[in-house]
């Protein structure tokens, strides 16, 4: 028995090479137009979808894709009048750690301020590529990071009330941990009600298994 | 009667029939929609409180009346439930009424102090604000309409762009976009170059009519020298044509803190106008003069020249000088006035000056030239 055996192995969450994550990563554009970059994004590499409209909303609420990147007008009509906003409003309730890049010529207009505000990033629809392409490669690491789900989780306790200070850094030790039981009850000591724990635990549970992946014995 | 905007006015007021929001208090949304007007029928001088619950007072700039409304003065103790209601919901618009007191008092000294002469130009300079406003107002609606045929228009160039785009990532070899749109052939820079203009034209109109986005929008921290570079290279295939040869007097490592796009039109402006005016075989000059706190940048070209009336009138909207006319048949006569807009917002200006000692083909050498606050 060496040295090392000695002492238990732990485990700790690691970022896997980005030509990995990008392998993995499944990007869905929702865009009642071309998509004019598919084939760029497909010739580097990257396993992307197009819907001219929403096609299987179940797949978007259970995180099937990794990013969706979501036109603003022209989608979305049969599911709400705002069109892109109405989507993008349902797929935030449903699936709070959804990444969503908004894009869509329409950026100026006051109306469509809130849609631009809920997405986790805009882009011009006239922007070249390697535009998309780097915010697309920003939020594919985002996803496989700890810290993109305790800043939700955190976000979504935070707009309920004031909470202590150690909030973060118990809701990253839980994630760390795998363990829901605990973000559970971290919850459930500062009496939230039943939709925000569920909310948190559907990201925490997300969380987990984007860790399988990236979890590693040190 | 002159039309005054009293730009120093610190309180909503009424001239000529209109509603202006003064310099440090906007007209409150119950006044817009108030069809009493107690306080443009004020008869006298004395502070008073309408039937919103809002103080107004008549105030006399020599030699004319305007009144001030919209706004609640402290010391005006009343029990009526409209003024409890406005002092609640409008903390930002109590005011010392000893201060009304002084306004009305400095006000008629400042203009009656003036001679003749000070007082003509005082109105020539305030009459610009007030102008700009009922340009912009009246404007609104019309661009408003249009807002559908930009949207047509945007994604014209959204589609031109993105195919360029296309073309060039997959035709050419290379680690960035940059290296690729290098190798380019000519006709294919052409084109993207082309697109890149025609966005940030589409881009003035905009902004034109949502002044607001220039400070509200997302502030980052802009290098000045390769935003103008950008410009440079974007119309490198025009100057080559007219060969006209852009120089960099000196570069700057600086940067300043802005609305990118927003400021991107400046630049963008004073490179066009240098290609739009300058004679074949000529050439433009770019330079930065850097202190602690600003970045001046200068654009130097030969130009039509501009007589001395016109120094200011060229930055006013659709107005182009007389011999710019002559020059260049074609020219909306916007992209100096929003520059303009743009930069005071914020908070700097620019300026422009020509040697007609230094002339060519009948072009004078002329400077316009900005200085950002870092």
């Amino acid at each position: 028995m060496g040295l090392r055996d000695l002492f238990p192995k732990k485990k700790v969450w690691v970022i896997p090479p980005f030509s990995e994550l990008r392998k993995r990563a499944r990007i869905l554009v929702i865009d009642d137009q071309d998509f004019i970059y598919k084939g760029l994004f497909e010739r580097d590499g990257y396993t992307i979808e197009k819907w001219d409209d929403v096609q299987d909303l179940q797949k978007v609420e259970d995180n099937h894709y990794d990013i969706i990147l979501l036109d603003l007008q022209g989608v979305g009509k049969t599911f709400s009048d705002e069109e892109g906003l109405g989507l993008l409003k349902y797929i935030k309730e449903k699936a709070p750690a959804q990444i969503i890049i908004a894009y869509s010529h329409a950026e100026w207009r006051l109306k469509y301020q809130d849609f631009f505000d809920l997405a986790n990033h805009k882009l011009d629809k006239d922007d070249d590529y390697y535009r998309f392409k780097k915010i697309v490669d920003e939020y594919i690491i985002k996803r496989f990071s700890p810290d993109y789900y305790v800043d939700i989780i955190v976000k979504i306790l935070t707009t309920e009330k004031c909470v202590n200070k150690q909030l973060r850094s118990k809701v990253h030790a839980a994630i760390n941990e795998l363990n829901t039981d605990k973000l559970r009850k971290i919850v459930q000591k500062n009496d939230f009600d039943t939709s925000t724990l569920e909310k948190c635990i559907s990201v925490a549970n997300l969380a987990v298994g984007v860790a399988q992946i990236c979890m590693t014995f040190v | 009667m002159y039309d005054i905007c009293l730009t120093f006015f610190p309180l909503p007021y009424i001239f000529n029939g209109m509603q202006i929001d003064g310099h440090d208090l906007k007209w409150p949304d119950e006044c817009k929609s108030c069809k009493d007007l107690s306080c443009a029928k004020a008869a006298n001088n004395n502070l008073s409180i309408c039937s919103k619950g809002f103080s107004y007072q008549r105030f006399l700039a020599h030699p004319f009346y305007f009144a001030s409304g919209g706004f609640i003065g402290r010391e005006q103790q009343t029990l009526s439930a409209a003024r409890k209601k406005v002092q609640r919901n409008y903390k930002s618009h109590i005011v010392s009424t000893s201060i009304v007191n002084k306004l009305s008092s400095t006000l008629s000294l400042k203009l009656i102090d003036l001679s003749d002469r000070q007082m003509q130009q005082f109105l020539k300079d305030y009459d610009r604000p007030l102008f700009e406003k009922k340009f912009l107002d009246k404007t609104k609606k019309y661009v408003m309409e249009a807002f559908s045929t930009l949207h047509d228009y945007r994604t014209f160039v959204g589609q031109v762009n993105a195919n360029i785009n296309v073309l060039i990532e997959n035709n050419y070899k290379g680690g960035s976009f940059e290296e690729k749109l290098s190798k380019a052939q000519h006709e294919e820079k052409a084109i993207y170059y082309t697109s890149k203009l025609m966005k940030d034209k589409l881009l003035s109109v905009l902004f034109l009519q949502n002044p607001d986005k220039i400070i509200k929008d997302e502030q980052a921290y802009i290098r000045l020298y390769p935003l103008v570079d950008k410009y440079i290279r974007i119309y490198q295939v025009s100057f080559e044509k007219k060969q006209i040869k852009p120089r960099f007097k000196a570069i700057s490592h600086g940067t300043i803190k802005g609305n990118y796009k927003a400021v991107s039109i400046i630049p963008h402006t004073l490179v066009d106008n240098a290609f739009k005016y300058a004679p074949k075989n000529s050439s433009i000059e770019i330079d930065f003069l850097e202190t602690h706190e600003t970045i001046q940048l200068l654009v130097s070209s030969f130009g039509p020249e501009i007589k001395p009336d016109e120094f200011e009138s060229i930055f006013y909207p659709f107005h182009r000088g007389e011999e710019a006319k002559k020059a260049e048949s074609e020219g909306t006569g916007f992209g100096l006035y929003l520059s303009r807009y743009i930069a005071r917002k914020m908070k700097t200006d620019i300026f422009v000056k020509q040697d007609k000692g230094n002339s060519f083909n009948n072009c004078c050498w002329t400077t316009f030239s900005i200085a950002f606050y870092r």
